[in-house]
Order: C-alpha cells, then sequence, then structure tokens
C-alpha cells in the first residue's frame, strides 16, 4: 500500500508514477469532505466515484440530468452495466433509447468529469491498494493518465477565459455558419443547442465532462458556429415544453448517432493538435486574406513549428533517445575525455 | 596552510589514536651479560655483522644452524634496546614460504615464529605472516590480521604510507560516486530534467530545444574533465530544483576534499621520500639501524630549526651511549621545542646515566610540572629517583607508573629483570607525538606538484578548488525567491524507461536509492563499491599496493568486494521494494 499527502503540486506525479509503473488498484482521494476512488488497470483509470453511489447510479444520475425519464438513481440496484442496459432497453420508451455506445460515451464523460472536478487541497491525502479491479470491459473507459494531465492543464488555463465569455446567465445559439471537421464533442454540443438554450441547461444537456464541455463550446465560439446573448433567468430554467423537449432528445440522439459514434468512437489519443491548425485557418475570415504572401507563409511556418514542437513535447521517443544518449556518453566519454586525467592518476 | 595541517593532524591522530607517548617494550631472557655504554656500539656493529652471516646462509643452512644464529641475533637485540627489527623478520618470512614450497614445514614454522618474536611489535611483519602463519596453525588469519591492525598507530611510517596510498584513491572514489549517482538520478529524472528545460524555451520550441538542450547540459560537461562535469551537473539539478541541497552541498565537498587532498598528500610523499625523515619515521616506530644515525644527524644538520629531529637525533645517540653528544642535541632541540616535557624528560634520562642526578631530577620535575604524565615517564623517574638513593621517592613514582598503565610497566620491569637494572637501555623511551611529527613536514619547505590540481580544474590551482567548493557548499544556503510551481506538466507524460536500462540501473549500487531521489545514499554506496574496485583495477596508482605487498590477497579480496556488492545491490533493492 502506497499513501501520503496529496497537494496540487504532487497530483500529478501521483498519478504519473501508477500509471508508468501500470499498476491496478484503487487510489482513494480524501479531500475534504468526499472521498473520491478512482479504479487502476493496467496504469489507466477505469472508473472514478465517490462514496455516494454506485457506478451505476451515477450513471443513472447523468442520465436522468440529461431529460432521460428514468426513475429514481437510487433505484438502480443493478451490479454491473451490462445490466444497467438491459435494464434501459427494456424500461425506457423508444424514443429515450441508450445504444451501447451511447451509454460508453455516457459513462466516460462522467468518469473523465470526476476526475476533472478532484479538487486537493490543503489536507488531502492519499492511499494506493493494490488490488484486483472488477470491471466492465464492455463499458467501462480506458483513460490515459497522459491525457487528463494534458486536459487538466488546458482546462486549468482556459477557465478564466471561458467565465470571461460565458456568464453564468447566458444564452446560447447556433450560427448559420457551417463549420466543417468538428470534433465529436462539438457535434453534440451544436446539435443540443439548437435554436437556443441557456448556459447550464446546455451542460446538463450534452452528457460531455466539464474539459469537453467548456473547451467545445470555446472553440465553436471561435469558429463563429454558436453566438453568446446576454442571458435572462428563464433560459436557464428546465425547458418543460415537449416541443423542446422532443426538440432536444432529437437532438441529443442524433448528435450522438451521427457525430459521436457514427464516424469515430472517442479515443485516448493526445489531443489532435491538427484541430488547431484548422481552427485557426478558419477563424481567420477576411482578414486572412488581406494578408500577404510572405506573411501567411510566416505564419504556416510557426504553426508548423509549434505543431513539431507539440507532438515531440508528447512523443516518449524523445526521452528514450536522450536517456540512451546519455547513458551511452556518460559510460563511454570519460574513457576518452578522461585521458588526460586517468593517465596523470595512473603513475605515481 | 594552517587549515590542512589541523586536518591531517587530526586524520592522523584518529588513526593512530593519539597514542602520544609509549614503551618499546623488549622480550629478553636472564643470565645476559651486562655491557658497559661504552660497548654499546659494538653492539649495533655485532648485530648487523650476525645478520648479514645469516642471511648469506638462509637459503641452505640448516634448523640448528639458524636457530643458533637466530638466538645470537635476539641476545644482541636485547642488549641494544631495539623493539623490532621489521626487515630482518620480512626476510625470514620470506624464506620460510620457500621452505614451505620445499615441504620443510618444521623449517618454515619456526622462521615464521621467529620472525614474529624478532618484531613483536611491527603491524607489517604480522601482516606479512598472515597467510603462513594460519596455514602453519601458528595463529589464526584473523587474529593476526586484527593484531596487525591494533599495532598500526604504533607504527608512523607505515601509517605515513597507508595514508599515502589511500588519499587519492578515496578522493576518486568519492568522486566516481557522484559521478555515478548523479548519472543515475538524471537518468531516472530525465522527464523532470527536460520538463524543466523546456520551460526554458519559448512555447514553438520547446518540442525541439528540450531535448537537445538538455543532452547538451548533460552530456557537454563530461567532456571538460570529472570536476568540471560534477560542478555544471551539481549546479544543473540544483538550480532546476532548488529544494534538493545535495548536489550542490556533495559537489561542493568533493571540490574542497581535491583542494586539499593534493597538496597534502604531494606534500607528504615529498616529506616521506627524505632520508632523515624515513630514519625518524623508523626510529619512533622502535626500529633502529646503523644508517639511521648517519641519516638523523645529516637531517638535524641540514634542518637547523626542526626541533624534533634535534630530539630523535639526541634519542639515537643516547642510545648509543653518547650522552655529552645526546645532551647538546637535546639542547638544540630544546631551542626549537621551547618548554618541551619531552625534551626535559630525555635530558633528565642522559644526566642520569652520566652520574647527575640532582640536575636529572630537575629536569624531571619541570617534565612533571610541564605535564607529561606517562607511564615512561614515571618510570624514568622512579629509576632515577632510585639510583639517586631516594627509594621513598623511587616507589611513589612506580606506584605511579602502574597507576597510568600496569601492562607496560610489567613489560619494562621485565626487560630490566632480563637485562639488569643498570643498563642503559632499560630506561622506557617516550614515543614522538603524532602531532609533532606532522608539525615536522609543515615546517619543511616543499614545492608541492600542481600539475594533479590543474589537470583537473583547468588552470586552477588547489586553493581555487577550495573557493569554488566552500562557494558551491554555500550556495543552498543563499535565500531565493520561491516561484510558483506549476501544478501539472503534461509534456512526456506517457514516458516509462526502458525495462532494460531500468533493470541494469537498479542493479547499479545506488541505483535503488537515486531512484527514489535519496542522493546522498546513492553517493555513499558507489563511491564505497569504487573504492573497493581499484586495488583490483589499479588505478590510482596507489591503489596497485595491495596486489604488490600481497599478491596472494588478491582473490580473497576480490570475493570480498563481490560480497560486498551484492550486499549493497540486495539492501537497496529491498529498500526500493518497501
Amino acid at each position: 500500500m502506497q499513501s501520503g499527502v496529496l497537494s496540487s503540486e504532487n497530483l500529478a506525479d501521483v498519478l504519473r508514477g501508477i500509471s508508468q509503473r501500470r499498476r491496478q488498484g484503487v487510489l482513494e482521494v480524501t479531500c475534504s469532505d468526499s472521498v473520491t476512488s478512482i479504479l487502476f488497470v493496467q496504469g489507466r483509470v477505469v472508473e472514478a466515484l465517490t462514496s455516494k453511489l454506485t457506478s451505476v447510479q451515477e450513471t443513472v444520475e447523468w442520465l436522468e440530468r440529461a431529460g432521460y425519464p428514468v426513475a429514481n438513481p437510487k433505484g438502480y440496484l443493478e451490479e454491473n452495466y451490462s445490466g444497467l442496459q438491459s435494464r434501459l432497453t427494456r424500461e425506457l420508451p423508444t424514443e429515450f433509447s441508450v445504444s451501447d455506445e451511447q451509454l460508453q460515451h455516457v459513462i466516460r464523460q462522467r468518469v473523465l468529469d470526476r476526475l476533472y472536478k478532484l479538487d486537493v487541497g490543503a489536507g488531502s491525502f492519499y492511499t494506493f491498494k493494490v488490488q484486483m479491479v472488477d470491471h466492465d470491459r464492455d463499458f467501462a473507459p480506458s483513460i490515459s493518465i497522459g491525457q487528463l494531465l494534458l486536459d487538466l492543464v488546458e482546462l486549468s488555463a482556459e477557465r478564466d477565459d471561458f467565465d470571461r465569455r460565458f456568464p453564468d446567465s447566458t444564452v446560447i445559439r447556433r450560427t448559420e455558419l457551417a463549420v466543417n471537421g468538428m470534433t465529436p464533442e462539438e457535434s453534440i454540443v451544436i446539435k443540443t443547442v439548437g435554436v437556443g438554450i441557456g448556459l447550464s441547461e446546455l451542460e446538463r444537456r450534452c452528457l460531455l465532462s466539464s474539459y469537453h464541455f467548456r473547451h467545445s463550446l470555446l472553440d465553436l465560439l471561435n469558429n463563429g458556429a454558436i453566438s453568446v446573448l446576454p442571458g435572462n433567468a428563464k433560459a436557464n430554467q428546465p425547458q418543460s415544453d415537449l416541443a423542446i423537449d422532443s426538440f432536444l432528445s432529437d437532438s441529443i440522439d442524433a448528435a450522438f448517432s451521427e457525430a459521436a459514434f457514427g464516424s469515430s468512437p472517442a479515443t485516448d489519443e493526445p489531443i489532435d493538435h491538427d484541430d488547431k491548425g484548422t481552427l485557426e485557418q478558419l477563424v481567420e475570415g477576411d482578414d486572412h486574406e488581406l494578408m500577404s504572401e510572405s506573411e501567411q507563409i510566416s505564419q504556416s511556418g510557426a504553426a508548423s513549428l509549434y505543431l513539431l514542437s507539440a507532438s515531440l513535447l508528447q512523443n516518449t521517443m524523445v526521452p528514450r533517445i536522450v536517456a540512451t544518449v546519455f547513458v551511452l556518453l556518460a559510460l563511454f566519454a570519460p574513457l576518452l575525455a578522461w585521458q588526460q586525467v586517468i593517465s596523470l592518476f595512473a603513475d605515481m | 596552510m594552517l587549515c590542512f595541517r589541523i586536518i591531517v593532524t587530526f586524520v592522523l591522530c584518529v588513526g593512530v589514536g593519539l597514542a602520544g607517548s609509549g614503551v618499546r617494550a623488549d622480550t629478553g631472557t636472564s643470565g645476559l651479560t651486562s655491557p658497559s655504554a661504552d660497548d654499546i656500539e659494538s653492539v649495533f656493529k655485532r648485530l648487523e655483522v650476525t645478520w648479514a652471516a645469516t642471511l648469506a646462509t638462509l637459503p641452505t643452512a640448516s634448523l640448528s644452524e639458524i636457530h643458533e644464529r637466530l638466538q645470537e641475533i635476539g641476545r644482541l637485540q636485547q642488549l641494544a634496546g631495539v623493539v623490532g627489527l621489521d626487515g630482518y623478520s620480512i626476510t625470514l618470512i620470506k624464506e620460510a614460504h620457500n621452505r614451505l614450497a620445499r615441504k620443510d614445514v618444521d623449517a618454515a614454522r619456526y622462521l615464521t615464529r621467529r620472525a614474529l618474536d624478532i618484531s613483536p611489535q611491527s603491524p607489517r611483519v604480522h601482516f606479512d605472516a598472515l597467510a603462513i602463519g594460519g596455514s602453519l596453525g601458528i595463529a589464526s588469519p584473523w587474529s593476526l590480521g586484527l593484531s596487525g591492525l591494533a599495532l598500526l598507530p604504533r607504527d608512523p611510517a607505515l601509517m605515513a604510507k597507508v595514508i599515502v596510498h589511500t588519499l587519492y584513491p578515496a578522493a576518486w572514489a568519492l568522486t566516481l560516486g557522484l559521478y555515478v549517482a548523479f548519472v543515475i538520478f538524471c537518468f531516472f529524472w530525465l522527464v523532470e530534467l527536460l520538463r524543466s528545460v523546456a520551460h526554458l524555451f519559448p512555447v514553438n520550441l520547446r518540442g525541439i530545444a528540450a531535448p537537445i538542450g538538455t543532452v547538451f547540459i548533460l552530456a557537454v560537461p563530461i567532456f571538460l574533465g570529472p570536476i568540471v562535469c560534477l560542478f555544471v551537473w551539481g549546479l544543473f539539478v540544483w538550480s532546476l530544483d532548488r529544494r534538493r541541497v545535495w548536489p550542490c552541498l556533495l559537489t561542493g565537498i568533493i571540490l574542497c576534499m581535491w583542494g586539499i587532498v593534493i597538496p597534502v598528500r604531494e606534500r607528504l610523499v615529498l616529506w616521506l621520500d627524505e632520508p632523515g625523515t624515513q630514519a625518524l619515521l623508523a626510529y619512533s616506530s622502535g626500529v633502529v639501524s646503523g644508517a639511521d644515525r648517519y641519516q638523523l644527524e645529516k637531517f638535524a644538520q641540514t634542518q637547523r630549526t626542526n626541533g624534533l629531529a634535534w630530539f630523535a637525533y639526541g634519542q639515537l645517540l643516547r642510545r648509543y651511549g653518547d650522552y655529552q653528544g645526546a645532551l647538546k642535541a637535546l639542547d638544540a632541540a630544546a631551542q626549537q621545542l621551547k618548554g618541551s616535557a619531552l625534551v626535559a624528560a630525555e635530558r633528565a634520562v642522559s644526566l642520569s646515566l652520566l652520574g647527575d642526578y640532582p640536575s636529572a631530577r630537575k629536569e624531571l620535575a619541570a617534565a612533571e610540572e610541564a605535564g607529561l604524565s606517562s607511564v615512561e615517564f614515571y618510570f624514568n623517574y622512579s629509576k632515577v629517583a632510585a639510583d639517586d638513593i631516594d627509594t621513598a621517592v623511587g616507589r611513589d613514582y612506580l606506584t605511579k607508573a602502574a597507576r597510568a598503565d600496569g601492562v607496560v610497566l610489567a613489560e619494562l620491569k621485565k626487560r630490566e629483570d632480563a637485562v639488569g637494572s643498570k643498563q642503559p637501555s632499560t630506561y622506557a623511551e617516550v614515543r614522538i607525538p603524532v602531532g609533532q611529527l606532522l608539525d615536522a613536514m609543515w615546517e619543511q619547505r616543499f614545492l608541492p606538484d600542481t600539475t594533479k590540481s590543474r589537470a583537473l580544474l583547468p588552470g586552477c590551482p588547489s586553493f581555487v578548488l577550495c573557493a569554488v567548493g566552500i562557494t558551491l557548499c554555500l550556495l543552498p544556503l543563499l535565500p531565493f525567491k520561491r516561484g510558483a510551481r506549476r501544478r501539472l506538466s503534461p509534456y512526456y507524460a506517457e514516458y516509462a524507461p526502458s525495462r532494460l536500462i531500468l533493470a541494469i540501473m537498479r542493479l547499479l549500487p545506488g541505483g535503488p536509492w537515486a531512484m527514489r531521489g535519496r542522493g546522498f545514499y546513492a553517493f555513499a554506496a558507489s563511491a564505497l563499491i569504487a573504492f573497493l574496485v581499484m586495488p583490483l583495477l589499479g588505478w590510482p596508482a596507489e591503489s596497485r599496493w595491495l596486489s604488490e605487498l600481497y599478491p596472494t590477497w588478491v582473490t580473497p579480496y576480490s570475493a570480498l568486494t563481490a560480497i560486498v556488492t551484492i550486499g549493497v545491490v540486495v539492501i537497496g533493492s529491498a529498500w526500493a521494494e518497501e
């Protein structure tokens, strides 16, 4: 068993340590008022829970928040996701049916959200117990720690920007501008936005983790795919209107089936920096056309350099090569470079 | 320079255990004829002649012939009051090896026993007899080895040689230990180093510049020499994480160490190369040869301000029966060693042998007033008082001597019983304190070789090494602004070291400790193993003495080194697992 004090400074080290050793077990993070259990298999996160609800109950709670007609989440006592899926198929109306892919997505986003909201502060500590972890291979996510850490950094960096651009009572509307190359999360958001929706309502309906929600919204706003209107209180009220409910259900289903699962299921790969390049090009708009050719080449070169730099910073071969070069030099270079000193001390 | 002296004095005094003055005990047989003082010089000559004759016939002589000659040598040794004849003993042990090779076990056993008898207080003879003594059942190798180690402080000449032969290997072991610790540490913490270097560059260049910069910082110093390498690495690791104190501190200590070790060692070598010093050390070890008198006289004449040389010369002249000459030499010593109790005590013995008891007792009282309180001094005081027919005082001082050290007193009484109480050789001799021997070294004008210090840190003499080392040691103590630490660094998040290299690093002594960031333990483990391995590698040159002096020890020493290395690795791995 491994345990210790946890702070914002060593959180990454603890997670990375478990990941690098490909450990299997449960990491219990005790913060001021809650205990979060993070389950690892082969150094990857397969579940994250609080002590209040089971994983199945938490998933049902998420579906309930999104407007699915599920009864009391605490009434779901199924031991695994397969049982939950069977029950949902049996009990939910056809228009609210949840496919395997949809359930996988919801579970993944829920686990990610729990991880993103892990708020370690003063007095937090952790315990890692090596043990067999029973998880549902068909539905449980397999989240890479590297990707998680990357998201955490970006989430932290974007927090201020998001709060500034999306005040609490904001109403978000879709524009007419067509956007190509959207990520699955952006597709879900854009389809859920529809004719207009309050920010908090949108967050509930999207079934996305806080990071993916915020990141997608910022990207869509930058692309001009959505616009932000000064909000009113009503916009954030639960929309009880049947037409809107129906619209939302349709949009969620459509978003899940077409964007998220139809083409590319969510992966653990690092953020695709190609998207960043594409976005930059799209956002430039008219100004972009006014740039001189040399400036465009210059910007293109800088972007390429940025992309190369970013990809190298995530490439594990880089430290491997550096380590190998260093160890070889440390072993053999002294035999050549220290000849004078060696021979000087070889004679009495 | 004062600092050097203090440190070297401390090192030697710890090794010697501040033996201060000690007895030159002798064993003997009763019924010997007591020669007069005039005959003493002829005793030494007869000793040399007898040994030369023994040496000439040693390989072919029968056991009875050897026995007769060695008996004569033993008798003359007692008459001369010589404690050890190391050269004779070492030759006898070599011959014992030859005899054993020729299956002449009895002769081998006899020669070994006699070698130990002739030089009972010589650590060198005990070490030489270790293997053959054990195989012939004379004594267990352990007891011989331990007694040799216990006797080491009584032989300043050998101690000085041990120090000379240990300084550079120890310094290099510590240096290489730190180098290995840095290499293992940097390997295990490479990603941290890469991340830290990455943040020194603009965002667009980090991915490209971080590996290049890291390799540059880690690799280039290797080509600039070991000390520069440690200096740069120490600063680099410390600057990246200032909470880690050990890189700077240990590097600073290593630099300071080199700054001290080089001048001390080079000066020590020059000092030991002086024939006068060799005679002085041999004499203070209780080994007297005919050449010593000439060498000490020459030494004292050429180094007129060296009070210790005059003192030793005076002691030697007194031993040879030249009491007037001894007093003159001691006067010269007294001029240099003002108020020395040793000189007063030694003058008292010479005056007593000349029959001037009142002056002798005055000198003894002055020595006692100056704080001399050794068993030898009390014993001599009791003899002078007894010769002055003051039995009560004589008995009092004999009681004081018994209280000071009963064992040594028993040895002195035994010698007195063997050769007669009126013999000049029955006076106890005070051993020259090690601290004063070292003072003699620093009083001489040498021009130590600075080539090595300049090779280690190009263009810098020793004091610069010291200054840089002290600066490095103080660097972590300076206040610095603690910048906001990056909460999370996602760079190279998926990196895990190659399992093969990881396994190799874990198997290195110090690897498990470096892996957990315990640099000091990694350094200590690596340095220990490096020090043990050096005699097997024969580098630096000083570490070859073990295999040259004791070639038969190489195999057991290799086994011992292997066991210690495995032990360190096992302990490190067990610790890392916990």
